[in-house]
């Protein structure tokens, strides 16, 4: 897919205070999801989990490349996290809406062993707990977007936001370590 | 929340305490904290939080990410309808998906919008009455309104229509994009009338006008899109009851733009629609 050439705009006008700019952006995302989960999906079952995060990965990757000029790149890799996340999360959102029906069913089904009991927390309990961070420490919510809905390496956001990778790494450390406390509660391991 | 001096005491001592081993952060802790436990506690906790092993966070998104590309790895795309190839998902309605679709025999390049109907939402006895609905709806040439140009059923029996592809932005954007003059604006919104006149006259109602249903081409035609909630107006008759198709999209409007008559559910005319679409293009 060529990605449109007003992608970089549409995320700048998001960013400046237009929030429809996210409805021309959201299909673009999900164009280039749709592209590449085709390719990853006909792998092998099981292990759909990471599949599928390298899957938003890589279209993060392929949606940030166009038109970026290099001195802007740190800006625009920070934005184009911040709209894989808000994909994520409403996605999420969205359809946790419309499971409600069918969770008693599948309460059912968990009790009775069937399926695994649900993990710890979901990425809206992630994203709101991210939100805490902001306030708390900026820096810190950024490199976890980078990370984690970017799927940019240590080395990567080191040059993106002009720190050391071992910076980069302590601060993933503590922020990880801070939104597992928050989302859990404190607790010990 | 913390406050700042504390969340820096915090901070710093979380980074000098994480490469050590659990023995000598034990009398660190100790001894940097004294009797402040409150501190104590915090970087223990992070500490421990730390050591998990497993990334959670990553298990969190790849979950979220798994169930976005379920949902949206759409049996149709990479199939044919008809002499169209389907390319990639235009949008999704109330009660439909809308495909982008290219035409694949090789006979001409085309681009259409494949609008498939949600198997489940519709009543098998609804369906006849779609079929009529939509050769009705294939009369209807106008310039502003987005031409139906086929109509069938997949081979589960899910019917679609296939129309024209509208090239454009919705009439707001497009207005305030190029910041056009309210006369600039008031043209746009008479060509507009006059499709939705001409609908009319036709016994057609489009029963969802909004501006994200009327979008503008390049060249600055307005269109109307997806009359697929249209009704067809019992002819010389308004106060006939509703049909079963009006009784299942009864309400399936928009009700920031919708006639204040068609949210209290009284009968539905030509006029408060038309009355309404003033509000559109504003």
């Amino acid at each position: 897919m060529q990605v449109p050439a007003n992608f970089t705009q549409l995320l700048t006008e998001w960013r400046s205070g237009h929030p429809q700019a996210l409805d021309r952006l959201t299909p673009l995302v999900y164009d280039e999801l749709r592209r590449l989960a085709r390719n990853y999906m006909r792998a092998e079952r099981g292990s759909h989990t990471l599949q599928a995060t390298a899957v938003v990965h890589e279209a993060f990757l392929r949606l940030i490349q166009a038109n970026v000029a290099l001195q802007d790149r740190g800006h625009f890799f920070a934005l184009a996290s911040r709209l894989m996340r808000r994909v994520l999360v409403d996605h999420a959102k969205s359809r946790s809406r419309m499971k409600r029906n069918v969770d008693a069913r599948d309460l059912a089904a968990e009790v009775a062993g069937e399926i695994p009991p649900p993990m710890d927390f979901d990425v809206v309990a992630l994203d709101d707990a991210l939100e805490g961070l902001q306030q708390l420490e900026p820096r810190l919510a950024q490199v976890i977007e980078l990370h984690y809905f970017g799927g940019l390496t240590y080395d990567q956001i080191a040059v993106a936001v002009g720190a050391s990778t071992a910076t980069v790494h302590r601060d993933i450390r503590l922020a990880r370590a801070w939104l597992l406390n928050e989302i859990g509660g404190t607790r010990p391991a | 929340m913390i406050p700042r001096a504390r969340w820096l005491e915090v901070q710093s001592l979380f980074e000098q305490l994480i490469d050590e081993d659990a023995g000598d952060r034990t009398s660190r802790l100790a001894s940097v904290c004294g009797d402040d436990v409150e501190l104590r506690s915090s970087v223990e906790s992070l500490l421990n939080s730390d050591a998990r092993r497993e990334d959670a966070l990553l298990y969190a998104i790849g979950e979220a990410a798994e169930s976005l590309l379920e949902d949206h790895r759409d049996r149709l795309i990479g199939t044919r309808i008809g002499p169209y190839r389907v390319a990639s998902i235009l949008g999704h309605g109330g009660m439909s998906t809308v495909y982008r679709g290219e035409r694949d025999d090789s006979q001409y390049q085309q681009t259409v919008a494949i609008k498939v109907l949600q198997h489940a939402t519709l009543h098998p006895r609804l369906r006849s009455r779609l079929h009529s609905e939509r050769h009705i709806l294939a009369t209807l040439d106008h310039p502003s309104i987005a031409r139906l140009i086929d109509s069938g059923d997949l081979e589960d029996g899910t019917p679609y229509l296939v129309m024209e592809h509208v090239d454009g932005e919705s009439i707001d954007t497009y207005c305030d994009s190029r910041t056009l003059f309210v006369r600039e604006r008031l043209e746009l919104f008479v060509k507009v009338c006059a499709a939705v006149q001409y609908a009319h006259r036709n016994l057609v109602v489009h029963r969802d006008i909004k501006s994200s249903n009327i979008f503008v081409t390049v060249d600055g035609t307005p269109k109307l899109l997806d009359f697929g909630i249209a009704k067809l107006l019992e002819k010389g008759d308004q106060d006939t009851p509703a049909t079963d198709l009006t009784q299942l999209v009864g309400r399936a409007f928009t009700p920031e733009f919708a006639a204040p008559e068609q949210v209290q559910g009284a009968m539905r005319r030509s006029r408060p629609m038309f009355m309404r679409s003033a509000c559109c293009s504003t």
